[in-house]
């Protein structure tokens, strides 16, 4: 493993999923790429926690799902996002910038 | 929203379990075959991308079985598996399981039903709206002797109702019978009289109907009748048209008013009519303490602001109200009436609470007993398991998952103790309610309701847990290291065991001897109270019966007189009746409460003479009962047709004024100044009219028609029960016989309350007798579990010995020590929870108080042979493994291992 890479900080891995699925269906493996393209390889998901959200996600409504064939005409379990899992992810991206920006505020000041 | 969604998704994968799993394999295999066809994208071989995303995917069955993880409807598949597994446990060790669970289920089922019995007697309220403001109007008047008195006049009762400021509204009440003719066959009812406020008192208004008015209390007016449902079902078929009939009772047309609702119930009561109870206000003295009086608290008074209340108008009601022909006006300062309501619950529970608590802790602690020994069951068992527990422990598994699997063990015993033992409560409480052996309060409202379900199944559980404690504390967190190292259990490991159950044991000794000492205690108490001579001899060989002669069908006093001593007379010619009587009240039944003057013995115009109890007797009421006559002679026939004022009294009477019984013969009593002078004839022997754990209460007996002045007629009384001295008693045909007798005589009187003498005297010892059963139950099986435990222990410190045993006996120790080891040990343990026990009677059978009679709660000879016993039996218990220590055969035990 990459020396980078780190585990996702708790709590994020929900919005990281509901950011990529955003642009459109993915199925797991899709995800699980994508996100480690767009962080850098900074984000490394295990597959046991990247489907065990998709259960809570899907449970809680956000996410819809489907077996369809990939473009490689294999079937494959495709997540895509709900309008609810669209407001989460605005909100808890919303939240997450103001804690962010917070956080990033506190480091930088002299004191 | 999503709780819904939860749920939903819970229950379609656990529905479609083998689907939804093998849809998660796919997808977890497209994962891993997406990611290694991205490596081979990436040029790398297929062997080696396998492995770079084995390596960093990690194992792709642990992945499926993270995910699997997730969700509640995995928890509750886990907890039906390891529910299976923990039947299938118990299964295999049916002996074990069905002892354990039948202690339980006897445990569990009579700390129910007790429990039933006092939620339902003493914690519910009274079935009226806001009961706790119902309080009974008894007062005290100790100048006349009378520590409680129950009953209250129409003066008091009318000067409460006008003046009072606490009470919402005061009703009297007053049981009665009349006898109902032109109905059906001439039927005596009792009928329940009340004034017109009774009922709104109770919150209480008619099914249909009216209720009565305040004009319904005046005697002049006409007069009604309200029905009770089951009277208005067995008597007029359930007809919606009674309203507006009228009904015969003693020769008097009765407007009916209405039907009461069949819930009502009140003080345990039986009564068929409810009629108005009526006075004529101008008529009113302040004397006839003979009704009974209830009241409403307003809100938020409370008893003692209602007892001032009342207080303040006792005086009142003497300037108000006449005084009682031939008394003073100062009468009520000078009985020194005062009042001391109580809430009509207690009036009506009387001190039966006592009781009801000391058995309830009697039976838990025979249930506490039986945890213990369950519990002793359950360390054996898992002691066997300890190598399991040890490896599982060393694979891995985690010390709360052991300790949910032993609970799950207990708690499911627990729940099916709980189970069979509502199914005993149940039967229990039918018997006990039909049997009618407790002579409870309230007893028809006991059944097992959702109260009694919920507490047997909660301290099913609770028991459960209980008994798994002590396994899982021991067991739970086993020690690895000590644990691997070797075959065999430790030496540690086995003497901290041991030490537990011993502990167990001395607990139960302990308390099996205190159940033992109470239960001797009831026993001594019941023996002392059925070696009291009740002042009656065989009252089972004595059929009784009432018969009331109404006024509307005989008036004259002389004929009513004559018809009672016909029926008499021809009762005695039944075969197999050896003498016959009656009287006003049957022993153990009261009679009616008034002053007695002794005609040398001069009452200052203050002072109240003492009150004495009044009977009136029929000639030969004695000699058939079997009471002796020691001074004196009998009341004949010629003294009560020529109205001679004669008298006779009973022995602690006559002690109490004379010293002596022969020095009361002659003197001349009466009950009031204005009457004439009765002289005494006779000395009875004294009568234990009140119970027998209360002193006999001095007793005068009267001819049952009685002159009290040269002036006024004689008084008779129309309501006599009869006493009938037969060895026939109660068969059916003696009864008929005795039907057909007074009907000869005149058949439109009704027979009442058909009984024997023999059933009112044990009614009286009910109590008693239901507390003593109860814990001669308890105390048995205490007993019978305490000995089961000492017994299990030796047997099986004897079991774990056994190479020691071999050895000794290789080595050659004789037998006998052999054997001493382990009774000597079942001594100790028996010993040390004798002597708790003991300390512990001591202090709790002193709460025993109120039930015992004749014998001190601290009584040291029930309290020796009840340690006796245990001893004895324990000896028993630890001897019997021993002696098989004993004859254990070295060569065998050596060879074993």
């Amino acid at each position: 493993m990459d020396e980078q890479s780190t585990d996702v900080i708790q709590g994020t891995l929900d919005m990281l999923i509901l950011k990529t699925l955003s642009l459109e269906p993915l199925h797991g493996f899709g995800i699980a790429k994508r996100i480690e393209q767009i962080s850098q390889g900074v984000f490394r998901i295990n597959p046991g926690s990247l489907l065990t959200a998709f259960q809570r996600l899907e449970r809680m409504g956000w996410l819809n799902s489907e077996w369809r064939q990939t473009e490689n005409s294999r079937r494959a379990k495709f997540y895509s996002l709900t309008t609810a899992g669209r407001e989460q992810l605005e909100a808890e991206t919303k939240q997450w910038t103001r804690r962010a920006d917070a956080i990033t505020r506190v480091l930088k000041a002299e004191i | 929203m999503s709780l819904w969604r939860q749920i939903l998704y819970g229950i379609r994968k656990l529905i479609f379990r083998r689907d939804h799993d093998q849809q998660l394999a796919d997808e977890v295999q497209h994962y891993f075959e997406e990611a290694v066809k991205e490596k081979i994208a990436r040029g790398i071989s297929e062997n080696q991308a396998l492995k770079q995303v084995r390596l960093e995917l990690g194992n792709p069955l642990s992945a499926r079985e993270s995910v699997r993880e997730y969700g509640w409807e995995n928890h509750l598949e886990i907890f039906f598996t390891d529910l299976r597994l923990t039947f299938r446990r118990l299964r295999k060790n049916p002996s074990f399981t069905i002892t354990s669970v039948l202690t339980l289920a006897l445990g569990i089922g009579a700390t129910t039903t007790i429990f039933s019995v006092v939620n339902k007697v003493l914690i519910q309220p009274l079935p009226f709206t806001q009961s706790d403001r119902l309080v009974a109007l008894t007062h005290t008047a100790p100048g006349v002797g009378m520590k409680v008195m129950e009953q209250i006049s129409p003066s008091l009762y009318f000067t409460y109702l006008e003046h009072n400021q606490t009470l919402e509204g005061i009703g009297l009440w007053n049981i009665r019978t009349q006898t109902v003719t032109e109905l059906m066959e001439p039927e005596e009812v009792t009928v329940l009289a009340v004034t017109h406020l009774f009922l709104p008192i109770l919150n209480v208004n008619p099914l249909f109907g009216r209720a009565f008015t305040p004009a319904d209390d005046d005697a002049r007016n006409a007069k009604s009748v309200l029905l009770t449902f089951d009277y208005w079902q067995s008597h007029f078929g359930s007809a919606q048209d009674v309203v507006g009939k009228n009904i015969t009772l003693d020769g008097n047309s009765y407007e009916i008013r209405g039907v009461l609702p069949s819930s009502f119930r009140f003080m345990d009561q039986k009564f068929s009519l409810l009629s108005p109870l009526q006075f004529r206000r101008d008529a009113v003295h302040l004397g006839d303490f003979s009704h009974r009086g209830i009241g409403r608290l307003k809100p938020g008074i409370t008893l003692e602001q209602a007892n001032t209340d009342i207080r303040r108008m006792i005086p009142l009601a003497s300037r108000i109200f006449p005084p009682s022909p031939g008394f003073n006006s100062t009468m009520l300062a000078d009985a020194k009436v005062a009042p001391v309501l109580m809430p009509l619950k207690d009036n009506l529970i009387g001190n039966t609470g006592d009781m009801l608590w000391i058995l309830m802790t009697t039976i838990s602690i025979v249930l506490l007993i039986a945890c213990t020994n369950i519990a002793n069951l359950l360390l054996v068992r898992s002691e066997g398991r300890y190598q399991e527990f040890i490896v599982r422990k060393a694979l891995g598994e985690s010390s709360g998952r052991l300790a949910c699997e032993l609970f799950m063990e207990s708690i499911s015993l627990g729940i099916m103790g709980g189970f069979i033992g509502l199914v005993i409560a149940y039967a229990a409480l039918q018997t006990l309610t039909a049997s009618g052996i407790s002579n409870l309060p309230r007893l028809e409202e006991i059944y097992l309701d959702i109260h009694s379900v919920v507490f047997s199944i909660c301290i099913a559980i609770l028991s459960g847990i209980s008994f798994g404690l002590i396994p899982v504390w021991r067991y739970a967190k086993p020690n690895i290291s000590l644990g691997l190292r070797g075959s065999g259990r430790t030496q540690s490991q086995n003497r901290d065991q041991q030490r537990t159950r011993s502990i167990l044991i001395v607990c139960q000794v302990a308390l099996a001897l205190i159940l033992l000492i109470s239960s001797g205690l009831m026993v001594r108490t019941s023996w002392e109270l059925s070696n009291i001579d009740p002042g009656f001899k065989n009252p089972n060989q004595l059929q009784t019966f009432r018969i009331s002669i109404p006024h509307s069908q005989v008036q004259e006093r002389e004929k009513v007189l004559r018809m009672q001593n016909d029926i008499l007379d021809r009762i005695s010619l039944i075969p197999g009746v050896t003498s016959v009587a009656f009287s006003s009240q049957l022993p153990l039944e009261g009679g009616v409460e008034d002053p007695v003057y002794a005609e040398d013995y001069v009452h200052s115009i203050n002072e109240m003479p003492g009150v004495r109890r009044h009977k009136g007797i029929s000639p030969e009421f004695f000699s058939t009962i079997g009471a002796k006559i020691i001074e004196g002679r009998d009341i004949s026939w010629e003294d009560i047709y020529t109205q001679k004022q004669v008298a006779i009294i009973t022995e602690n009477f006559a002690r109490e004024l004379w010293q002596t019984p022969a020095l009361a013969l002659g003197k001349r009593l009466r009950n009031n100044f204005d009457e004439d002078w009765s002289e005494v004839i006779g000395i009875v022997s004294d009568l234990h009219d009140d119970g027998m754990n209360q002193a006999p209460p001095q007793v005068a007996y009267w001819p049952t028609m009685r002159k009290y002045s040269a002036k006024s007629p004689p008084n008779i009384t129309r309501n006599v029960s009869y006493l009938i001295r037969s060895d026939r008693t109660n068969s059916s045909t003696f009864i008929q016989e005795l039907r057909q007798a007074v009907a000869a005589v005149n058949p439109n009187l009704p027979i009442a309350n058909i009984s024997t003498l023999g059933e009112v005297y044990s009614r009286s010892m009910a109590k008693t007798t239901f507390a003593t059963i109860l814990l001669i139950i308890a105390g048995s099986l205490s007993l019978i579990l305490g000995v089961i435990g000492i017994y299990g222990v030796i047997a099986y410190s004897v079991s774990q010995r056994i190479r020691e045993i071999g050895i000794r006996v290789a080595l050659g120790a004789p037998l006998k020590n052999v054997a001493g080891i382990f009774v000597r040990y079942g001594i100790i343990l028996c010993g040390v929870g004798t002597f708790i026990g003991l300390i512990a009677s001591f202090f709790l059978s002193r709460l025993m108080h109120s039930l015992l009679f004749g014998v001190s709660a601290t009584d040291l000879a029930t309290y020796f042979f009840a340690t006796l016993c245990l001893f004895l039996a324990s000896l028993a218990a630890s001897y019997i493994p021993a002696r098989r220590a004993a004859k254990v055969d070295p060569a065998v035990t050596l060879r074993a291992e």
